[in-house]
């Protein structure tokens, strides 16, 4: 068979010393990248860049890519532990995540994310293999209809993530579509409620508004209360998953690794939207007992195999179509063309040692990863217990270095301390801000989008409902909002979000 | 009242400053701080950090650090610059941007003619281009198309007063075939990278956009290049006659650059040393090498070419806006 012959050479260049030692070297210097709130892969990769032009083109892109998803990897881990996100992709793991580090699972916790991003790795390398070529003609097809719909779905989507009342969960949506329209209108270069700062002409970072909201709210919201200043109980339950967990884990970790390989193929945001769009399906699929916001481990599986697996298809349309879906692909592209690989159709056919190579180290880093992250769940988790005099400061000294090494502007870091006063007023009216942050990267994409749609179908609202993919998003999103403000179902969505006695 | 405290301070600062002066003999004697105004990835991240890796034996310790400050179309970026002390430790990678397009179009907070001008780094000749399955196969075929069909053929850009916009725009104009801003509808993207693969995905008609921000696409074939604003060919894509040969004159403007800049009136000690030290980077073959895979053309060229180069650009673009009534 074809595949097994490709991959066979792609093993087989993947397998060499050297190749193995760049992937090393990348999902390590990844793995660190993740773990440090705020630093993201994009900065990593530009700073490193130069370095690889020395090595030959395949060790240089196998150690590039191994930071990407050893980003990824890492970014769940202060994500669990001090409800930090330290990547965007990583913002739905604290929900869960988090919880269950409080209640004592931190180690549970980190070995499901990495086992759900081992699944997800493994079985999106497969894809990649298989699939291609189709999967990148997919992300043409996309176009701003399109992407429109995938929105409104994915709008739709974070009214599900709304734990409690449904009331709260709408305005928090709205909030978060109000922060999104900060900054400048792509349509007319005028810019909007930015009150003639310069620094607000490009709207908030997201990874801003969710480090403060979620990482500095969390320290704010616990130095008021004397009993609970611990970040977590100081009692370790077990650093393993038991029997239990894996087979809780199991369909999770299915369902987020198909939506996010097939999002991550799309350009703009992929692997963001795929963890949201895995949690909000797992919330209406799967039925913890504890439910969801309290330390499910389906909450964890789910968007952690989504974002491993988005970031690796979103290296179709890059090594097929050379067509970015990210900073990162971009990025990767220039690598590329340093080398003088001209990325596209013909990589596959004329870079075959190339092409497969990548592929098969990812599979290689992954396994990597699994090795590397699985001893030291015990000492992460230990790392939480330490006394909050010495935690919270650290969390607040890092989260400032973290906001100021993605933007280099100092404002930022106020702007972040600004979100965290916000993130403790939202603790305090019970207001989860989950469907904030997903309305805020969906907002403005939506109106980009469908402003220029309209404007490309000379204004005939009716071309969102003849083009056959849109017209199934918008269908499937108006099932999903149907089901939602059912009366039969809210009363089981409330009983899911039910708080634990 | 004078007070002790704050006496002795400026004493201290006048101090320094003298002997910062004295020092600047020996000028680098730190590292450079050279901040890109957009983000990482671009053409003009690229053009500093190919700069810093072919500086970098020559500098030693004293290297070049790069620093993305983007934001409000760079120009938070070069503010900052424009403010920063001019010892020559603070540089900045100025861009058609910061310095033609987006003054010539709204108000900024410094003046564009007013920098310690180190001398041009590379250019980015503009191209347009169509997607393979758009059935223009010139740029006549894609003008008399435009003609017949009035506001029907779009072109994407990266937003308002982009070089992207002013490029579709000056071409229409100089076509002669009707008012340029409505005759072919302008689709603004947000960031270049989109507004490529609108046209790659056949989104959008054509775009008119920097050669290396495309060549990807241009190379795979997915885009087909029609025209190469200026008066020379480019070697990847030898086939697409510039606008010059197809008797559209003053298109050699709508070039997007990168050069390096300094604060006003900055340290003649360190000026100096640029203007050498660029001398000899222009001649390093692995530079050179390296800027053209990535598509871009080198150009080294003196700090008085630079200037007369933005002068006559700048002048141009805001009469063009002005005559368009493009003003943001």
């Amino acid at each position: 068979m074809d595949i097994i012959n490709n991959l066979m050479i792609g093993f087989a260049t993947a397998l060499s010393p050297a190749n193995l030692a760049y992937c090393f070297m990348g999902v390590l210097l990844g793995t660190l990248i993740g773990v440090l709130p705020g630093i993201g892969p994009v900065s990593a990769i530009a700073m490193l860049l130069p370095a690889t032009y020395a090595l030959p083109p395949v060790a240089s892109l196998i150690m590039l890519a191994g930071i990407y998803y050893g980003a990824q990897y890492g970014g769940s881990t202060t994500a669990i532990l001090i409800n930090l996100p330290g990547e965007s992709a990583s913002v739905v793991t604290t929900l869960d995540g988090h919880q269950m580090a409080r209640q004592g699972r931190a180690g549970v916790a980190l070995a499901t994310a990495a086992l759900a991003s081992f699944f997800a790795g493994t079985i999106a390398t497969l894809i990649l293999a298989l699939f291609a070529p189709p999967l990148a003609t997919l992300a043409l097809k996309f176009n701003s209809h399109e992407y429109f719909s995938l929105m409104v779905l994915g709008l739709v989507g974070s009214i599900v993530l709304a734990s409690g009342s449904l009331l709260k969960g709408v305005g928090m949506v709205f909030l978060g579509l109000l922060l999104g329209c900060v900054g400048t209108d792509v349509e007319t270069a005028k810019e909007r409620f930015t009150f003639g700062i310069p620094e607000l002409s490009d709207g908030f970072g997201f990874v801003i508004l969710a480090m403060g909201i979620f990482g500095l709210g969390e320290v704010i919201r616990n130095l008021e209360d004397q009993r609970v200043r611990e970040v977590v109980s100081r009692k370790i339950a077990g650093l393993m998953p038991t029997r239990t967990d894996l087979k809780r884990m199991i369909g999770s970790s299915v369902r987020g690794t198909a939506l996010g390989s097939v999002l991550g193929v799309l350009p703009g945001g992929g692997a963001v939207l795929a963890s949201f769009a895995a949690y909000s399906l797992e919330s209406r699929v799967a039925k913890p007992p504890e439910g969801f916001g309290n330390g499910a481990i389906e909450g964890v599986a789910a968007p952690e195999a989504a974002n491993n697996a988005g970031a690796q298809t979103s290296f179709i349309p890059m090594l097929t179509l050379g067509i970015p879906s990210n900073p990162v692909m971009a990025l990767m592209i220039g690598a590329m063309l340093i080398q003088g690989i001209q990325p596209g159709p013909l990589v596959i056919q004329q870079q075959p040692g190339l092409f497969w190579g990548i592929i098969a180290s990812m599979w290689i880093g992954n396994m990597m990863l699994l090795v590397l992250n699985l001893p030291l769940v015990g000492m992460w988790a230990r790392v939480i217990t330490a006394p909050y005099h010495l935690l919270y400061p650290a969390i607040l000294v890092f989260s400032a270095i973290g906001v100021l090494t993605i933007s280099n502007k100092e404002v930022d870091v106020y702007f972040m301390a600004l979100f965290g006063v916000l993130g403790y007023v939202f603790a305090k009216l019970e207001c989860e801000p989950a469907p904030l942050l997903l309305a805020f990267i969906l907002g403005p994409m939506m109106e980009e989008n469908f402003r220029r749609a309209m404007q490309l179908s000379q204004g005939d609202p009716t071309s969102f409902l003849t083009r056959p993919i849109s017209a199934t998003l918008l269908v499937i999103a108006v099932l999903g909002l149907l089901t939602a403000i059912s009366p039969a179902i809210s009363r089981k969505r409330e009983e899911a979000f039910k708080e634990q006695p | 009242m004078p007070n002790p405290h704050k006496l002795a301070c400026v004493t201290l600062a006048v101090l320094s400053l003298g002997m910062a002066t004295a020092a600047s003999a020996a000028y680098p004697e730190k590292p450079i701080t050279l901040i890109v105004p957009f983000s990482p990835g671009g053409a003009s991240d690229q053009a500093a950090r190919a700069l810093a890796a072919a500086t970098s034996a020559r500098l030693g310790a004293n290297q070049i650090i790069v620093v993305n400050k983007d934001g409000a179309g760079g120009l938070i970026g070069s503010s900052e610059v424009y403010k920063a002390k001019p010892d020559g430790y603070t540089l900045l990678l100025a861009r058609v941007a910061t310095h033609t397009t987006v003054p010539a179009v709204r108000e900024v907070p410094y003046d564009p003619m007013n920098w310690a001008v180190l001398g041009m780094l590379e250019t980015n000749p503009v191209t347009c281009a169509t997607s393979k399955d758009k059935p223009y196969k010139t740029f006549k075929e894609l003008i008399a198309a435009i003609k017949a069909s009035p506001e029907k053929i779009t072109y994407s850009s990266a937003g308002p007063g982009t070089i992207l916009h002013l490029a579709a725009v000056m071409l229409i104009e100089k076509s002669k075939i009707g008012d340029p801003q409505k005759i072919a509808t302008h689709i603004p993207y947000k960031g270049g990278g989109p507004a490529a693969l609108a046209a790659v995905k056949g989104e959008v008609d054509f775009v008119c956009q920097s050669y290396n921000e495309m060549s990807a696409h241009i190379k795979s074939g997915a885009l087909r290049a029609l025209i190469v604003l200026g008066n020379e060919r480019l070697a990847d894509v030898p086939d697409a006659p510039t606008s010059k040969e197809l008797g559209i004159d003053g298109m050699e403007i709508a070039v997007g650059w990168s050069g390096l800049m300094g604060p006003p009136g900055m340290d003649p000690e360190a000026v100096k040393f640029w203007v050498s030290l660029l001398g000899e980077v222009k001649n390093n073959k692995a530079w050179q090498d390296g800027v053209k895979r990535l598509g871009s053309v080198p150009s080294i060229w003196s700090p008085a070419e630079t200037v007369s180069f933005m002068k006559n650009a700048l002048e141009k673009m805001k009469q063009i806006a002005k005559e368009l009534g493009i003003k943001l």
